[in-house]
This record gives C-alpha cells, structure tokens and sequence, in this order.
C-alpha cells in the first residue's frame, strides 16, 4: 500500500503537503503535522477542532456523518459538507486528497 | 458494635445488595444549596438540593477531568457546578455551563454523568439503587391516609448495625423471638401477603396499656427491600415509618420517623410516648443479636417460627438483577 499525498489548508490559509498511511485518522495526520491544538478530544466528537472541508471526490467515497458527528456539526453551526476529521479514516482508495481545516467558530 | 470485628464469617459475603429505592437522608439533612457525598450500596455518590428545592443525586466524579463532585463543587440555581473547571451538571447529569468553550456539544448536554433516580417522600431523601442502573420498577410509598388532620412527627431515630439489610427486615417474620427477645407476653397471631413488591403482615397482638392488656392491631405493610410502615392501631394510633439502607452487604443504616394522630389527650400522649419508647427499647434489644449473628441459608425451623422461608423467597427477587418480569404472590398465615 503506497502513501497518501494530502494538500491542507489550515486555517490562516497557509498550504502544507503531508502524507498519510491508509487507516490513518485524518484528526491524527493533522495534529501532528500541523497544531496540537487540533483533536482536543482526542475523537470523542466533543471538541470540534478538526472540522474540515473534504475536496469533492473524496467527501463523496465516504460514507456521511453518524448521528453524534452530525449534531456536533449543526451545534458548531458547520457550513454544508463540513467533516470532524476524527471521524475520517483515511482510505486505501485514495492517492491524494485536499483538506481544508475550517474554524470551529 | 464489636471493638473487633466477628472472627468466622456471617454470611454476608455471598450476599448481595438488593435493588430497590433506600432512604439516604431526611429532608432536614439536605437544605436547599447544599451538597453532600453519601456512601450506601458499596459504593458513593453526591446528592445536591437545588436552589428550588429539588434534590439530585449523581455519580460522583466530574467526566471531564475526574475532580470528586462532593468537593468544593457548588449549587447554582439547580445545577452542581464542579470545583475543579466549573462544568455545571443539572439532575439528568446534563451538562448546562461549560464557561471556556464556545459549544457544548449536544451529547454532553443530554448526559455524560450517570444520575441516580430521586423521590423524597414525608420526609425522607430516597435513591434507587440497582447494580445495573435499571429504572425504578415501583414508586416509595406514602405514609397511610391519617384518619383526621396530619401526622405529627414525634421522633426520628437512626442506628448503624452489622448486619446485612435482609435481615433486618426478616426479624417481623420471625415469631419466635417476640417473645424471648422483647417479652411479648403472647405470640403475636398474624398473617403475610405478599403481592408484588409489597408484603403486608397484619398482626393482632396483646399489648401492656396503663389500663392492662389490650388487644391491639398492627398493620406492617413493606414496600420493596427497603421501606417499610408499621401502623399500630388501639388506644392510640402510632405509625413507625422505617427505613433500612445497606451501607454495604455488612452494615445497614435503619432510620425511623415516628408518628402519631393529631389532637391526642395528656394521657393518650403518654402512652403514645410509652409506645415509642418501648419500640426503641424493642430494637436496642434486637441490636446486639444482629450486630453478631449469622446469616443461615438453611435454618432449622420449626412450627412456630413464622412465614421466614416465605418472606426470603419474595426478597430473592430483589437480587434478581438480570429479570424484568413481576414477582409473584404468596399468602402465608400463621
């Protein structure tokens, strides 16, 4: 199995290129690439510090939130096809994939 | 109590804590605002009264980082507010507050705090425990319809024994030790129900009055393990509400209010306080028995024991912690 190229744009709108294993946790990749400030929670969906927007064709290979990721979404007013990156496990399907971390605010 | 304790076993070991709804304070214990972190079944938890009224009772460490709710935690409004990052918990074990986060999120708030189901009933702070958190399958009783005005609240007493809670309770059952225990100078002629969760004896018994003997009717009616009333009808009318809660499968603490009828003459209040205070007199003879008797599975009973194997028979549903279904109904007489 071959890695996985990642484009992240945090949230200051700076752009990083990371790589990832497949069923690597997507929340695991970016906190430690990028900010221990994300995955508080360490993915018990209370937090909402990995909160991403996935690029289209990945979103659409996964299957939607569960039920607790879909309410922490709304409470986190999320906008449309937002993500908790806790919940993303990232596929052996994919060869790349664009990841945006969005405010949780 | 014993200095030391017992140095064969009692029997208690193998017995476990019945489910069911347990005094765990009086109503005067708790005011409103208060916090207090009780130990009954084994186990502890943290019972607060809110600034209405109300009082809740949950597990006691604070699911964030584990800070003990009955520490420095405080009532505000109706919530517990823990004294560690000032979470507020309402009686469902909701969170309500979290006072550095933007969202809490909608699980939290339904409940991440394990609660305890709540009744306080004429006086009395009662919980429900089952080892397996399964709601409540019958509600506390009440204090029986006072055939005029109110209940007047005479007396409470409350006593910490070494023994486990059945057997406090069994005691009633036994005939055979009214006499050699208390004196009774007749065995007591009575008869058990059992229905449901409740067991109701009805006893006709002699009893000494300034006058002489006087045959008088006591009403025992036993809701669940841990409640029972005992209403004593003849020249007076005195109702003994009891308690017995298991501190854990070694030690009860047996709680009674005692009450009798309004607009009592001086010489009725008299006897009615002579009442009382043999009923206390009764059980601080009992105590020393229970403080270091043994739990016998199989006792060797005679004819005129009383209805004990009957009585034992509905208490094991009371450690049936995996069935749902009722229990059944035994009449036994005597």
């Amino acid at each position: 199995m071959s890695e996985i190229t990642l484009n992240v744009t945090d949230t200051d709108g700076a752009g990083h290129t990371l790589t990832a294993q497949p069923g690597d946790v997507l929340m695991h990749v970016l906190r430690d690439n990028i900010s221990l400030d994300i995955g508080v929670c360490g993915g018990e969906i209370s937090c909402g510090t990995c909160m991403v927007r996935l690029d289209p064709d990945w979103s659409q290979s996964l299957a939607g939130p569960g039920d607790d990721e879909a309410e922490m979404l709304e409470a986190l007013d999320a906008p449309g096809g937002a993500r908790l990156g806790c919940q993303v496990i990232v596929g052996d399907n994919l060869q790349r994939g664009a990841v945006a971390l969005l405010h949780e605010d | 109590m014993n200095d030391t304790g017992p140095v064969l076993p009692r029997g208690y070991d193998e017995m476990p804590i019945p489910f069911g709804w347990f005094a765990v304070a009086l109503s005067t214990e708790l005011a409103a605002g208060e916090v207090k972190t009780l130990e009954y079944f084994a186990t502890e938890f943290v019972i607060w009264r809110g600034e209405q009224g109300e009082v809740h009772a949950v597990d006691p460490f604070c699911p964030h980082l584990g800070a003990h709710l009955g520490v420095n935690s405080d009532v505000v409004g109706d919530d517990l507010r823990c004294p560690f990052h000032h979470w507020r918990f309402n009686g469902e074990g909701g969170v309500t507050d979290i006072p550095y986060t933007e969202v809490i999120p909608p699980k939290l708030k339904r409940s991440c705090l394990p609660a305890w189901p709540v009744c306080e009933v004429d006086g009395v702070i009662f919980v429900w425990y089952h080892p397996r958190r399964a709601a409540p399958k019958w509600e506390v009783a009440r204090l029986p319809e006072c055939p005029e005005g109110e209940w007047i609240l005479a007396e409470t007493h409350d006593w910490v024994i070494d023994i486990h809670c059945q057997e406090i309770t069994e005691n009633g059952q036994d005939y055979a030790h009214f006499g050699a225990v208390h004196g009774v100078p007749f065995a007591p002629a009575g008869e058990m129900k059992i229905d449901g969760w409740v067991r109701r004896s009805t006893v006709v018994a002699e009893m000494e009055t300034p006058r002489g003997l006087m045959t008088g009717k006591i009403d025992v009616t036993a809701t669940g393990p841990g409640q029972s009333m005992t209403e004593f009808i003849d020249v007076t009318h005195v109702v003994q509400s009891q308690q017995v809660t298991p501190i854990d499968a070694h030690r009860t603490h047996l709680r009674w209010q005692m009450y009798h009828i309004p607009g009592l003459s001086d010489g009725r209040l008299r006897v009615t306080a002579a009442r009382m205070r043999d009923l206390v007199k009764q059980v601080n003879q009992d105590i020393p028995i229970w403080n270091r008797k043994r739990f016998h599975d199989k006792p060797l009973l005679v004819k005129g024991d009383g209805p004990i194997l009957a009585y034992r028979q509905q208490y094991a549903k009371y450690y049936d912690f995996d069935d749902d279904a009722e229990p059944g109904n035994i009449a036994a007489r005597h």
